[in-house]
């Protein structure tokens, strides 16, 4: 039998914090459900004591007691149930909230269109580099021991701890119009202020280091012996590691990648500081909220969390359906 | 013929030096040595996956000690086996080919009815039973005729019971295909069943090499008889098998043992010295072979006793309690009966 109690403790919570048209009838169904998997008309104690929510809210919460108390026995489990519920909702109630928010409007914007393309572009480019990058740096940080190794380590996990806005002055300095690499550059016509390719160097700076630990991590896993095997059998090293390294950590560097691309599309703190155009996605909403305030920002907040939901979740699924192939 | 001339090399821990080392390329050469006497690391090195820091390492005339590994056309097979994960069992085997750019299917599946693992061809490798894995990796180890063949433990990760018939099955390969082999191994099994020549290693060095019979009969240093103390080794001729028992002849002796062989074969016999049991009397039990010696020599060595019992030409090593010796006013010079079964009486090779 399937445990149900904690996912729709989970549910019975959030929905208690829209109000008692959404919590009632979601007492009502967890009561039938419970009564029918358990068979113990018990069970309706939960609908019964959310009832007098219509009179004093504060009294349904009786409702998502009763249904902890009825379903699970054991008390350090009722405990853990419901502090570790309390922090779900805390992530849940506001995204449901906010989508509550969604209108068409928001797909006939094209300003935020055009927002989301520079977004995804520039993401998918800086992880494409990063992959670049992550693949010879992953290997010698897994292969090699040598002399401050814990250093090297440390230095590629500083922009994940450094906060964003410095970093993005970081880059600013360097590859600003007058920085020591921006300055050469734009005479060669690669201009990073206020353009494209500064919204790419800050989404690499602080984002890479996920893709790199993962590779790293990859191959430090794969036993080096199957490199010598491959090598006693003809293999030269380049051969061996696009044959034998790469095939095996797929799935390493496909959810570095993932991780990569993630961090890279929700930076906003890093880019504006090189690039305030143009503008990212972020970026955008933090333009109408300052400028429009926060009604204005919200149905482009709102498409621009569902999209960002659509492609986390799509992305799990189809790597859990490639992990259990 | 691999030829190895004062060889010098340290990988973390590990230090080898190797004086001198020839193997033929009809040889099936054994090297013995307890776990971390860097058996494994001097494979490597023939491999050529770590740099000497001093000697040579000859291949057909050709010092081959700095060439990359790729080319030096030796295959190394690991203890476990390092079949290739993503790859199924017909890709695993003709990987080499592959890389060569030459034809592959004919020569897969040559080799894997010859193995017996047609059937495997299109499992993946964590699918694969131990013995099945072994098959895999010696099949990819051999598609490319090299020259020479190194195998690192590679009956160790297979079930105790399974390691026989899988000597046997190598055994029969290697001489099919005719490959010069090195094979390192701390089970003695190995090298009377499989060996042509052994060595004797111990921390980093080789410390005796020449026949299985003659290391066995000689040895030359403390370690290697303390360390190739653990069995004797009788060589004999069989006589006849009746009623499941097989009749031996050695030294004007008669061994049974419940191993089949068939009339006038050449057998090496092993018996554990702890399986010899020692009376001053005629034994009552059931042991089938009963021996009338002579204590030639006695040893104590920590809770142990060592017995060198005679008789006419045959020579046995018997492993005993000092409560036992002084219960049975056991001394050197002394007249006893040693008798052990026939089941504790193996075949381990025909010669």
């Amino acid at each position: 039998m399937k445990d149900y109690t904690f996912p729709f403790l989970i549910l019975l919570l959030t929905s208690y914090f829209f109000g008692i048209w959404v919590f009632l009838p979601l007492a009502a169904i967890v009561s039938l459900l419970f009564y029918f998997e358990k068979k113990s008309i018990s069970f309706f104690l939960i609908f019964l004591l959310a009832l007098p929510s219509i009179l004093f809210m504060p009294a349904g919460f009786l409702g998502i007691l009763a249904l902890i108390f009825l379903a699970e026995k054991d008390n350090f489990y009722r405990v853990a149930y419901f502090l570790g519920s309390l922090f779900l909702v805390f992530i849940l109630f506001p995204i449901i909230n906010l989508l509550l928010y969604t209108t068409p409007k928001a797909f006939l914007d094209p300003a935020l269109l055009h927002a989301i393309g520079i977004s995804f572009l520039a993401a998918t480019v800086a992880t494409l580099i990063a992959l670049l990058f992550s693949l010879p740096l992953g290997y010698v940080l897994a292969r090699r021991n040598f002399w401050a190794k814990g250093l090297v380590e440390s230095v590629i996990d500083i922009p994940i701890v450094i906060p964003h806005t410095v970093a993005g002055i970081l880059m600013l300095l360097v590859f600003g119009s007058t920085g020591l690499w921006g300055k050469p550059l734009e005479e060669w016509g690669i201009r990073f202020y206020y353009a494209l390719p500064g919204i790419i160097v800050a989404m690499l700076f602080v984002s890479a280091p996920f893709l790199i630990n993962q590779v790293r991590e990859g191959i430090a896993k794969i036993d080096e012996r199957y490199e010598y095997t491959a090598m006693s059998l003809g293999a030269s090293r380049w051969r061996v590691f696009f044959e034998i390294i790469l095939p095996q950590i797929k799935g390493n560097i496909m959810s570095g990648a993932v991780n990569t691309w993630a961090r890279a599309v929700s930076e906003f703190g890093a880019v504006i500081m090189i690039a305030f155009y143009p503008m990212i996605a972020p970026t955008y909403i933090y333009y109408l909220y300052t400028n429009y305030g926060l009604h204005a920002a919200l149905p482009a907040t709102a498409f621009l969390l569902l999209l960002t939901l659509a492609i986390f979740l799509g992305i799990r699924f189809a790597g859990r359906r490639m992990h259990n192939a | 013929m691999l030829e190895i001339k004062g060889l010098h090399v340290s990988v973390g821990e590990f230090k080898i030096s190797v004086s001198s080392l020839r193997v033929g390329d009809n040889d099936y050469f054994i090297i013995l040595g307890p776990t971390g006497a860097g058996k494994t690391v001097l494979l490597e090195t023939i491999a050529g996956f770590h740099v000497p820091q001093r000697g040579s390492i000859m291949l057909d005339g050709e010092d081959i000690s700095l060439k990359p590994p790729h080319k030096r056309d030796i295959s190394m097979v690991y203890q476990d086996y390092m079949l290739f994960p993503h790859m199924t069992v017909e890709r695993n085997i003709a990987y080499p080919l592959k890389i060569k750019g030459r034809p592959w299917k004919n020569e897969v599946r040559r080799l894997a009815k010859l193995l017996r693992i047609e059937h495997l061809l299109h499992r993946y490798p964590s699918t694969l039973s131990g013995g099945e894995k072994q098959r895999v990796a010696l099949a990819r180890a051999v598609i490319t005729h090299p020259k020479f063949l190194l195998l690192d433990e590679p009956f160790s990760a297979l079930d105790p019971e399974m390691r026989n018939a899988a000597r046997i099955l190598v055994k029969e390969f290697i001489e099919d295909i005719k490959v010069g082999t090195l094979h390192v191994t701390h089970d003695f099994a190995d090298a009377w069943v499989l060996g042509t020549k052994i060595a004797v290693m111990h921390e980093g060095q080789i410390l005796q090499q020449g026949s299985v019979e003659e290391v066995f009969s000689n040895p030359k240093t403390d370690f290697i008889a303390r360390f190739l103390g653990s069995a004797n080794i009788i060589e004999g001729i069989v006589r006849n098998t009746k009623n499941g028992l097989t009749e031996i002849e050695s030294n004007s002796s008669i061994i049974y043992s419940v191993d089949l062989a068939s009339p006038r074969e050449k057998v090496l016999v092993s018996i554990r010295p702890e399986d010899i049991v020692i009376s001053t009397s005629p034994p009552s039990g059931s042991q089938r072979n009963v021996i009338l010696g002579k204590i030639e020599n006695m040893r104590k060595e920590g809770h142990i006793v060592w017995l060198l019992i005679k008789s006419g030409e045959l020579s046995l090593k018997v492993m005993l309690t000092p409560n036992a010796v002084e219960s049975l006013h056991l001394e050197e010079g002394k007249k006893v009966y040693a008798s052990f079964k026939a089941t504790a009486t193996k075949i381990v090779r025909r010669i």
